[in-house]
């Protein structure tokens, strides 16, 4: 073999460079050509408006395309552009995309329905939520822009059989805030399917509506309808709460539940300030424990200590009680690292009161201060 | 055995080789071409103002690691701030810097100290403080010692992290204004299937950069640049897009992508082990979603131009760089041998790895050998001075090719290039063997005997200097105003 190696060589690089010149003259052809067309169309960023001059095109003949053409992307563009430029005819035409087997243009007909906000395409929105074909948040996401119009075949939703399209639907509805709020959906409360009756609690939570009701999720067997009806008493008045919320702190099973319920309990600690004061004292250990954490992380215990040190006797005696009950549980809250951030006139009066109170606690405190 | 039969033996070897490459490009660059057509019109029909707008926008959280970022983390924070997406948080991780970093960021953000729950879920090291920027709410500071590397950095910000979706950028990466947008759409059509999503990047060296924005893009301005340039292009639509197409991929670049959370908390968070993370945690992604056979999720790469980042500036840093590169590869490719050529995996282990094995992983030892056998052979007269030199051609039409069949695609869809920017990267690409490729060569077998001297060094690389990015003091904390603007 001097053989194919060594002397066909030159072959090889022949077809090589053929085609080596082949991709740059037609590379350079194809930029400076699509350059050209660019320049004329004028297009250009992310937002650009449709291809192929569809925008001046007549309906009919946008309708045209959509039957005629065997591109995929033709199609779509005359659907698309059809839903711009004569949105009460474009519908029909959504329909029969909706059902087609190629994956984009169903997609896109979605899309389209979203940009023409009929109520005709609300309805057919409303059905493809049904088929779960395309995920839901994505035809949330087209609905919520409806006008007030759509609103019925939006709603037409709430009865359907489908749980999911049920509660896509509350959802939309929860985030359309200039929409008045929908009776019906209370009932949708007792809903057998979770996702509805998270999706309800949601919903009058942002609405602001219908405490009781939510009051009783926090009851639910399945953990994030907890989850939800938790975050939608947060939004209203989470201290009326306050001994519900350190309930579910410390015996719901959910992560979740735990962290939402914590969280709403520091949103207003003075108004939950009862409820975890009985707790300290009453409660049992673990309730106890959580309460100590939620005080500690509101940044309250500070407040507490200074309050005894109050010139308002009312001030003073609240504060008074709550610390008492707060060192009677006996849980390490860092009062050695609290009262070090005070002057020392202050650190040894709240030192002389807490002796005072609890005197098996006076050996472990520091009259040490921050660089002492 | 004769000396003439061994080498006709490694000559038609190393032929095929060459040629296997080639037409594995041009595949895949067919592939590409449909795919990235398909990915264009997509993005032109789009209504991204309706999800852009939209309260059922899929919330995300930006990860930002930074060591020693002073020159450029604060167009990188601006480039995010300038972002059109409705819902994100960012969380910036100061890795241990001595420099100014957290001095800029402190300046341009406004960071007061907060006291939150934090629970370290990956021993990601110890936290200095966290800060939260009174400017803006959703962004928030974590200062640390460094401990395991970049992925070190990104686990501590996992931990913060609150959205279902959590975008991984460098700290030196410029953001299109559109690049969450573009992404993040493909995560919404489908977001119990897409776990990971990436696009294309460029070299923003030797552009003019103002407030976070490219203002001007140059391409005949440092010529190392755009070297680099050319390779992006050729490793990110060469292959990448094709792979996207198979489900396939093996690496989300982490200058920019973005993963579902709780796939990244399910696998443990990112890998303080490797030289680097990004390359392992995509195998880790993709061994995961078939190990039942089927790929369970998807694992995208898009050809919009999400973004600009910066490249080495000096030979010396880009060989640091290459080295790194090369050892990650090879540890990934050592750690998932199992997966390579197994029908289990699917086109992962069939399509994906014999060409990573082959190009990524031996394509540096096997293409210098090439040369230094033939050489040999023209030394000893085994080939003639015109058979020797035909080869050579041979090797710089294989190079070129391998790049201009990417650049042809990118092109075609992106219009990047205006004709002389075209014509100059088609002259590149051609000088490209017998220049820049061998620096890159070099620093690929350099990695290799690295990695199997047990080096994992996370090498970071030199910054260039802060006139490449057109900007003036980075450094100094900037007015309230200033920022202000910026943003505007």
């Amino acid at each position: 073999m001097t053989a194919f190696g060594f002397d066909h060589l030159w072959t090889v690089n022949a077809v090589l460079g053929a085609l080596w010149l082949l991709t740059a003259v037609s590379m350079i052809a194809l930029n400076a050509w699509s350059h050209f067309l660019e320049s004329r169309a004028g297009r250009g960023g992310v937002f650009r408006p449709l291809n192929g001059g569809l925008e001046d095109a007549e309906p009919f003949e946008l309708k045209r395309k959509f039957f005629k053409s065997w591109n995929r992307w033709q199609k779509i563009e005359a659907l698309t552009a059809l839903a711009h430029r004569a949105p009460e005819q474009a519908s029909e035409l959504i329909g029969i995309a909706l059902k087609s087997k190629i994956e984009d243009v169903r997609y896109f007909a979605l899309v389209a329905a979203g940009i023409a906000k009929t109520p005709e395409c609300a309805e057919l929105l409303v059905k493809s939520l049904d088929l779960g074909d395309i995920h839901g948040m994505r035809i949330a996401s087209l609905l919520e822009n409806f006008p007030e119009s759509a609103m019925p075949a939006m709603e037409g939703g709430l009865d359907h059989v489908n749980p999911r399209v049920r509660a896509w639907i509350i959802r939309v509805l929860t985030q359309r805030k200039q929409t008045p709020f929908n009776p019906s959906i209370l009932q949708k409360a007792d809903d057998l399917h979770p996702a509805v009756r998270a999706a309800v609690f949601e919903y009058l939570g942002e609405h602001r509506m219908a405490e009781n009701l939510i009051a009783q999720g926090l009851y639910d067997k399945v953990w994030f309808v907890r989850a939800e009806a938790c975050r939608a008493l947060g939004r209203m008045h989470p201290e009326r709460h306050a001994a519900q919320f350190i309930r579910l702190m410390i015996h719901d099973p959910s992560t979740l539940v735990k962290t939402v319920a914590e969280k709403n309990l520091l949103k207003n600690i003075d108004a939950a300030m009862p409820a975890i004061r009985e707790c300290l004292e009453n409660g049992p250990r673990l309730s106890q424990r959580i309460c100590v954490q939620a005080l500690v992380e509101s940044g309250e215990t500070a407040n507490i200590l200074l309050n005894n040190l109050s010139r308002d006797p009312k001030v003073r005696a609240e504060a008074s009680s709550v610390l008492r009950a707060l060192l009677k549980t006996n849980i390490f809250f860092g009062l050695n690292h609290q009262l070090e951030r005070f002057a020392p006139e202050i650190r040894e009066q709240l030192v002389a009161i807490i002796t005072n109170m609890e005197p098996s606690i006076a050996p472990q405190l520091t009259l040490q201060g921050k660089g002492q | 055995m004769d000396a003439k039969f061994v080498f006709n033996q490694l000559f038609w070897f190393y032929l095929s080789y060459f040629l296997i490459v080639i037409a594995y490009y041009f595949i895949f660059g067919i592939i590409g071409l449909i795919e990235a057509g398909r990915r264009m019109h997509e993005d032109q029909i789009e209504d991204y103002e309706s999800l852009n707008h939209s309260h059922f926008t899929l919330p995300v959280s930006i990860l930002v690691p930074a060591h020693n970022e002073e020159s450029c983390i604060r167009n990188t924070m601006l480039s995010i701030l300038g972002l059109n997406y409705r819902n994100y948080e960012v969380i910036v991780i100061d890795d241990d810097s001595t420099d100014k970093t957290f001095d800029v960021l402190q300046g341009m953000l406004d960071l007061e100290a907060e006291d939150i729950p934090y629970r370290d879920h990956f021993k990601s090291g110890t936290i200095k403080g966290l800060y939260r920027s009174k400017r803006y709410e959703h962004i928030r500071v974590i200062r640390k010692f460094s401990r395991g590397h970049k992925a070190g950095a990104l686990n501590a910000g996992l931990n913060l992290a609150k959205h279902r979706y959590v975008c991984v950028i460098d700290s030196d990466t410029l953001l299109e204004p559109n690049a969450l947008l573009q992404v993040m759409t493909h995560a919404e059509k489908a977001p119990e299937r897409v776990i990971g999503v990436s696009s294309f990047f460029g070299i923003s060296n030797g552009f003019t950069v103002q407030d976070g924005k490219v203002i001007k893009r140059r391409w005949r301005a440092n010529l190392l640049g755009d070297f680099q340039q050319l390779e992006y292009i050729r490793s990110f639509i060469g292959t990448r897009i094709g792979w996207s197409r198979l489900n396939s991929l093996p690496i989300l670049s982490g200058a920019f992508a973005v993963w579902e959370k709780r796939f990244l908390l399910h696998i443990g968070g990112f890998s303080g082990q490797y030289s680097s993370e990004d390359m392992e945690i995509t195998f880790h992604a993709q061994k995961d979603s078939r190990r039942g056979g089927k790929a369970k999720y998807e694992i995208l790469f898009l050809p919009y131009v999400a973004g600009w980042t910066l490249g080495p500036e000096t030979i010396k840093s880009l060989m640091t760089q290459r080295n790194r590169w090369q050892r990650v590869a090879t540890e990934a490719m050592a750690h998932y041998a199992p997966m390579f050529l197994n029908p289990r995996y699917g086109t992962f282990g069939m399509v994906t790895l014999p060409y990573f094995l082959f190009y990524e992983v031996l394509g540096a030892v096997i293409e210098i050998s090439s040369v230094i056998v033939t050489t040999l052979g023209f030394l000893t007269g085994l080939m003639n001075v015109g058979q020797y030199a035909s080869f050579l051609l041979f090797l710089v039409l294989f190079q070129s090719l391998t790049t201009m069949i990417p650049l042809w695609v990118f092109n075609y869809r992106q219009k990047l290039f205006d004709t002389g920017g075209l014509l100059y990267m088609i002259t590149l690409s051609f000088f490209e063997m017998l220049t820049y490729r061998w620096i890159t060569t070099a620093a690929r077998v350099q990695g290799l005997y690295d990695f199997c001297r047990g080096n994992h060094a996370f090498t970071r690389m030199e910054r260039p200097a802060q006139n490449s990015r057109g900007n003036s003091d980075h450094t100094s904390p900037l007015k309230d105003e200033e920022t202000e603007a910026a943003v505007r």
